[in-house]
């Protein structure tokens, strides 16, 4: 077929019109028949469900104080995908992020559109960062906020606050038991963002805000604790024991006011504290209480009315032969009031009481004191301690449980039942957590004191707390707990360490002092540990070694809490130098 | 109906441009070499629309038979400027390509008037020889050795795209000019084996071959950006998203100001605007060809048919690579993607169509009276 020009022309023409009709039904095809796919394509693409973080609730002290909160820190992020220069950008910036700028340049040449460069870096960093971004007229450095936990007090308190993990949960302390009220909620918000993952802000979709997380007080007060921190401190350096304890508490309520264990640990760096650091061994550790424990026994034998304060018994001596074994006391003693059993710590005086009693009235105050069962404190971790049931007692148990041995409490439960004493008898429930507040400010609980039980009579308590009282003297096993111008209640321990293969190890002691004051209207009771301290052989006493950081501790918070000194305070110091030292630690 | 296919072709690329300005302003400031300034690329393309204005009324005017005496000027011209691009400093390397001149702050893609060169040589020649344009040697193989001069010196710059126009483009005129199919046929096959090859060899482009052959493997690396382009046309539906809330202009589509502008406006304007503009595209070529029927002789015959059918080209790959109805190609739409040479080069163009028009006769195509009607019919909408 042979065509002229002009028809071969309009062919030409029709060639080109057929394919763009083509390309109409191609538009048809994509923009309605396929809208629905490609919308759902777009959407998946685009949309992004993007967590708000909440914030982490504060924990404060009972003056408000802040003990942890929450740092705002921004992530160094880059988007390298349109980078020219990678290596000059790291360069630029690898001083301040203090980071190796060959390192930087290798992960920017990767020319990913999102690379976390540095996370968790200062805001002044982040602010000097981006001046340098700025005046260098880089693009593609960008910062995104976030918080991290941090404990503005280092160490201070660590073991009560804990401290949170990896994954923002916390770990261990309040941190962990109130993490429910502390984490609030994690709110979302549908987003879209461009292709490097910006957000496009006039697009944003359905949201739902975040929950912050409700603050939490503490009953602690900062300051006690600081003395206590730092007396604690003192004495590890002076005695240099394996571990040491101490907590403070308010008899009338069980409020704790202050609580510290060494070897201790910075929250702020969890990851480098080994496990020994990070033990709260007022509510973890066990150990046998000693002399401590002769309060129990002691009141159970008043309460029960078996005996008066004047009644006497005779201490053997020194030798009680009981069960085919003999009982010593470090110092022999002949005929003692039940008032001087206590006041001289008399370890053959508690156990004839203790056989007046009778195992299962024995056990019962035990258990009415609240040992062999958790405080029910809100700490992580807390154990029950050990104190078996009389069936499987043997013979010796009577004699020896009654003087703190046999048996296991952790030194919260020691100083619970000192402050029951102090309490006029009344067992309370120990609180560290005194109100939890939301976001706004309102309170959403408050924990209120909480009597356990009765455990003895206002009387019986008053009775014991006079024989408390004269331990603290001249006559007394601690007289180095003395607190000038108040009268201090207290009771010495020093038990011999469990030789982990069966027995006693000779010349190691768990060394303790609790007590509280003013012996009449007590304001705090206070609990001093020290575990195996390193000092001359047979000065390993509590009277000697816990009663002086006892006294220091009591003196300074006396002060703090602007205490009225109950008793003249005597011209002269050196009282304790008219004392000799064996008989101030009989024990 | 030749009489008002002018105004309606006038019509028309108004029409195109008026989109493609507003579309810049709406793509533009998310292009990644747009440096947070939103006008930038306006202002250029501004300029550029002031410029070929300007020339397309100078074309416009002044005889178009001047193309036919200077043909032996302009072609050599065209060459020169071609080799420039691979001198340095004249020349520039932009993204492996060495498709650009610089002069001063203004650069130039001489691809864009070779383009023009060639059209005017293959009228030339066979308004010249055009009696022995059914011959073997005269209609294919004596002008062949020029073309392909000028193909080869632009793909070398790697600019496959601009060859496979002109080399269509050249075709089509041969086709129209009378060259028998016969000889054509092979030359088309051997020339679509060339481009094949060379596309094959060139690592990137053999990579976008292969993502049209199979898009799903490739729909993060090669496909990506025609699996974007069937997205912002599939999420703007028949409505549109709206002026200025498309999504995949976000760095999500690359070049969304440039060669991939078409799915932008399909995503944000809606099915209405792409069939108008695919309608639009339609008119220029009509009325182009019909131009062309009624130029005063074969030359402005020859010619106008040319240019007409580069632009319907252009047109045609570009919406066919954004549709991925073709492999990815980079090609801007005429007189709506950003870029200047191209804006120039396409209203220059229409400048001596209407020239050709100025001077054309009453038709005389026995298809006259189909035509007019279908245009009148479609005027009427």
């Amino acid at each position: 077929m042979k065509w002229n020009a002009q028809g071969r022309a309009v062919t030409a023409c029709f060639g080109l019109v057929g394919l763009f009709s083509v390309y109409s039904f191609r538009l048809v095809d994509l923009q309605i028949v396929k809208h629905e796919e490609y919308t759902t394509l777009a959407a998946e693409k685009h949309v992004h469900k993007k967590v708000i973080y909440a914030r982490r609730g504060i924990i404060r002290d009972a003056h408000n104080e802040p003990l942890a909160d929450n740092l705002p820190v921004k992530t160094v992020v880059a988007d390298a995908s349109h980078m020219r220069n990678p290596s000059a950008v790291a360069e630029a910036i690898a001083n301040q992020l203090e980071m190796d700028s060959s390192e930087l340049a290798e992960k920017l040449k990767t020319g990913k559109p999102y690379i976390v460069l540095k996370p968790e870096v200062s805001e002044e960093v982040a602010e000097r960062v981006n001046a340098t971004v700025q005046a260098a007229n880089i693009r593609g450095i960008y910062f995104e906020q976030s918080f991290v936990r941090a404990y503005p007090n280092g160490q201070m308190l660590s073991h009560v606050i804990g401290y949170i993990d990896h994954e923002h949960k916390g770990a261990m302390g309040i941190e962990r038991t109130m993490q429910d009220v502390l984490q609030g909620a994690d709110g979302f918000r549908y987003i879209e963002h461009d292709r490097t993952g910006k957000e496009l802000v006039p697009y944003r979709g359905l949201e739902k805000p975040a929950k912050d997380g409700c603050d939490v007080t503490l009953t602690i007060d900062l300051e006690l604790q600081n003395i206590i921190e730092s007396e604690l401190d003192a004495a590890v350096a002076e005695f240099k024991p394996k571990n040491a304890t101490a907590i403070m508490m308010r008899p009338q309520t069980g409020e704790i006011l202050a609580m510290a264990s060494r070897p201790t640990f910075d929250p702020n760096k969890p990851g480098a504290a080994a496990p020994d650091q990070t033990k709260n061994r007022s509510v973890v550790d066990m150990y046998e209480p000693g002399s401590t424990f002769k309060i129990v026994t002691t009141s159970a034998v008043l309460q029960e009315k078996l005996v008066t304060p004047d009644t006497t018994v005779f201490c053997e001596n020194g030798h009680f032969q009981y069960a085919g074994r003999t009982l010593r006391d470090a110092h022999p003693m002949g005929v003692l009031t039940v008032h001087q059993v206590l006041m001289k710590s008399s370890n053959i005086g508690v156990a004839k009481l203790a056989l007046q009693l009778g195992e299962n009235r024995l056990y019962e105050y035990v258990r009415r004191y609240g040992f062999g069962e958790k405080t029910g404190i809100s700490l992580s971790g807390e154990i029950p301690g050990l104190i078996n049931p009389p069936h499987r007692w043997s013979k010796l148990e009577i004699t020896r449980i009654p003087m703190g041995q046999s048996i296991a409490v952790t030194p919260l439960q020691i100083l619970r039942a000192m402050a029951c004493i102090a309490n006029d008898g009344k067992l309370m429930r120990p609180l560290i957590v005194s109100k939890v507040t939301d976001p706004s400010g309102r309170e959403i609980a408050t924990f209120t004191p909480e009597v356990v039980r009765q455990v003895v009579s206002v009387d019986t308590a008053r009775k014991i707390t006079s024989a408390l009282k004269d331990v603290v003297s001249k006559q007394g096993t601690a007289q180095k707990a003395e607190v000038k111008g108040f009268s201090v209640a207290g009771k010495t321990g020093t038990a011999q360490k469990i030789d982990p293969r069966g027995g006693y190890l000779s010349g190691h002691y768990v060394t303790s002092f609790v007590g509280f004051m003013p012996a009449d209207n007590a304001k705090f009771a206070l609990l001093v540990v020290l575990d195996d301290p390193s000092v001359v052989k047979g000065e390993a006493f509590g009277g000697t070694v816990a009663g002086p950081v006892f006294a220091r501790m009591a003196s300074r918070a006396a002060n703090y809490l602007d205490l009225q000194p109950t008793e003249e305070i005597p011209p002269t110091p050196g009282i304790q130098k008219k004392v000799a030292l064996s008989e101030a630690s009989t024990d | 109906m030749h009489k008002q296919s002018a105004y309606i072709l006038v019509l028309s690329v108004a029409i195109l441009v008026t989109i493609g300005l507003v579309m810049l302003y709406s793509t533009g400031a998310f292009a990644p070499d747009s440096h947070g300034d939103e006008f930038g690329f306006l202002k250029k393309q501004s300029f550029w629309l002031g410029i070929g204005f300007l020339f397309a009324i100078i074309c416009a005017v002044v005889d178009y038979h001047w193309f036919q005496k200077a043909w032996y000027l302009i072609l050599p011209m065209v060459v020169l400027l071609l080799v420039l691009c691979f001198v340095r400093p004249i020349g520039m390397r932009l993204n492996g390509s060495s498709r650009w001149v610089h002069v001063g702050s203004i650069t130039l893609q001489p691809s864009e008037l070779a383009k023009l060169a060639a059209i005017i040589f293959v009228a030339w020649w066979f308004s010249k020889f055009e009696n022995k344009s059914g011959n073997f040697l005269t209609g294919v193989v004596y002008p062949l050795p020029v073309i392909g001069l000028l193909l080869a010196l632009i793909i070398t710059e790697t600019d496959l795209g601009s060859t496979l126009l002109i080399g269509a483009t050249v075709l089509f005129m041969m086709f129209v000019a009378g060259a028998r199919l016969r000889y054509l046929g092979p030359v088309i096959v051997s020339g679509a084996g060339a481009i094949l090859v060379t596309a094959w060899r060139i690592s990137e482009r053999h990579g976008r071959l292969m993502a049209f052959l199979h898009p799903e493997k490739y729909q993060d690396t090669e496909g990506h950006q025609q699996l974007m382009g069937l997205i912002a046309f599939g999420s703007g539906g028949i409505e549109g998203l709206g002026l200025g809330n498309g999504r995949q202009k976000m760095l999500y589509l690359p070049y969304a100001h440039t060669d991939f502008i078409f799915p932008v406006i399909g995503e944000e304007l809606g099915l209405r605007v792409t069939l108008l503009i695919v309608f639009c595209y339609l008119l220029v070529i009509t009325c182009g060809t019909l131009i062309a029927l009624n130029a005063k002789d074969r030359f402005g015959m020859l010619l106008g048919f040319g240019l007409t059918a580069i632009l319907g080209l252009q047109a045609a790959i570009n919406i066919g690579v954004t549709t991925s109805l073709l492999p990815n190609k980079g090609l801007p739409l005429p007189f709506i993607s950003y870029g200047g040479s191209n804006l120039f080069f396409c209203l220059l163009c229409i400048g001596v169509l209407i020239n050709i028009y100025r001077q054309g006769k009453e038709p005389i195509s026995p298809a006259k009276e189909q035509l007019s009607v279908k245009i009148r019919h479609l005027n009427r909408m």
